[in-house]
């Protein structure tokens, strides 16, 4: 079995690396950094399992789950707050720190029970420092601009994408038929990229795609799936850029 | 760990600069009487958790009070150690000077650390517990470090997720109190930093605590 870690906690990064090196579990990537594991998400979902920290900065455990992580997932938390949402998003099971070896022995042996059989022989070797990008759509098209996804530029179709949300130093590009990508940049950087007739950012930390809106509410909008606040003074501004039939 | 000290401290003698650091600590409560007559009364009225004598003029009447410090330790600060009866004391004694770092190592005696846990989840595997301690030396360092600096930057988001961090060490090593303050915190300090930033620093004092102790069992 292989396994890949998730954890900007490199405390539990270490007892869980023990655990599996016990029960001859291979661990085949580690990530401290949740956005790197957000970046390589085709490489994730390759593995058996993911053991998956809930509380990390930037980029959170659901964010990852969220964006259709194709494995089983356990998760790692140090309270069970979550719980009922992990089980939400399928997870196999939750782990609550510190857990005990026969714990996680349980975990492991829920993890096997729902494994295809037989596995798949195609295992990934190499998970760090490699950048999983190829299953991007890249259009060609007059107004695409290029963003910076692990040092390699990539370009990105602007009609494709729906919004842009600020992740602490980071930006969330949600697509409307590609993977989400998350960029090292600030939504004012975004803001200034992408074409004012098409983009407007209506909270401090969105910026929509306008051709993407499905409708407006007093303090919501809805853009694609995505339901994003926004403000009295931004919801006029919407307004006056729509085509509103009154 | 809940750290209430019964000063024993003449008149005479001014140790506020230990008083403001241990106050700054946020984790220990004091009270002060004057002379060991006021000790009955000062332990009638309230439980101590430690108890400084930080000058025993009359061995009398330390002869005679003695049985009411039962199994609160107590610290003695004293010259001349040999006109004192300490039997059936918990007692550590040192000389003169009274500082803030002998109060510490004297409140760190008082094991507020289990290993019971730890070694049942490393089955007993030497290696993986030091390898584990080693770790959670090296983060309760940075903690110490770093968190002070956040509190004073008033990046309480920062906070947050350090203390989170923490809530796993602390249930690892039984520390109960910092377990269950470090998680109030996790759940509190972004909607109201003014009520929890006490409760921050009694946590630092918790592991600085554990911090010594678990470096003298490493």
């Amino acid at each position: 079995m292989k396994c890949i870690i998730i954890d900007d906690d490199k405390f539990y990064i270490n007892f869980l690396k023990k655990y599996c090196e016990k029960l001859d579990i291979e661990v085949v990537g580690v990530y401290q950094d949740s956005v790197l594991a957000f970046q390589e998400l085709e490489c994730l979902s390759k593995c058996d399992v993911v053991f998956l920290d809930i509380n990390m900065p930037d980029i959170s455990g659901f964010d990852i789950l969220n964006n259709n992580l194709r494995t089983q997932v356990v998760i790692l938390s140090a309270d069970d707050a979550n719980a009922v949402k992990a089980f939400d998003h399928d997870v196999v099971d939750y782990l609550q720190k510190p857990f005990s070896f026969a714990r996680f022995l349980r975990a492991i042996n829920r993890v096997k029970e729902k494994m295809p059989k037989p596995v798949a022989e195609a295992r990934i070797s190499e998970h760090k420092n490699k950048t999983y990008v190829s299953s991007e759509k890249v259009i060609e098209r007059d107004g695409d601009i290029f963003v910076n996804i692990n040092k390699k530029l990539i370009k990105l179709d602007i009609s494709d994408v729906v919004l842009v949300e600020a992740k602490g130093d980071y930006v969330l590009i949600k697509r409307a038929s590609s993977s989400n990508l998350i960029v090292h940049s600030t939504l004012k950087r975004m803001k200034d990229k992408l074409p004012e007739d098409s983009f407007l950012q209506v909270h401090r930390s969105f910026i929509v795609n306008l051709k993407k809106i499905v409708d407006i509410a007093e303090s919501t909008v809805v853009v694609g799936r995505e339901v994003v606040p926004i403000s009295r003074g931004n919801r006029a501004v919407l307004l006056s850029k729509l085509n509103v039939v009154n | 760990m809940a750290v209430n000290i019964l000063f024993v401290e003449p008149k005479y003698v001014s140790d506020s600069q230990i008083f403001e650091l241990l106050e700054a600590s946020g984790a220990v409560v004091f009270t002060v009487v004057n002379s060991l007559e006021g000790v009955p009364e000062a332990l009638e009225k309230a439980s101590y958790s430690h108890i400084v004598c930080n000058s025993i003029a009359d061995k009398n009447t330390f002869r005679n009070i003695k049985y009411l410090f039962r199994d609160i330790p107590v610290l003695i600060v004293c010259e001349d150690l040999e006109v004192l009866d300490l039997t059936g004391v918990h007692f550590t004694v040192i000389k003169k000077p009274l500082t803030y770092q002998s109060v510490f190592n004297f409140i760190a005696q008082k094991p507020i650390i289990s290993n019971r846990t730890l070694e049942k989840f490393a089955m007993g595997d030497l290696c993986f517990i030091t390898e584990m301690k080693q770790l959670i030396i090296e983060e309760f360092e940075a903690s110490l470090t770093v968190v002070p600096s956040y509190l004073k930057a008033e990046n309480f988001k920062a906070v947050k997720s350090n203390m989170h961090q923490l809530i796993g060490k602390f249930a690892l090593l039984e520390m109960d109190e910092a377990h269950g303050l470090s998680k109030r915190i996790d759940s509190n300090i972004l909607k109201n930093s003014g009520t929890e930033i006490p409760h921050v620093h009694q946590v630092l004092f918790e592991v600085e605590i554990a911090l010594t102790q678990l470096k003298y069992s490493a």
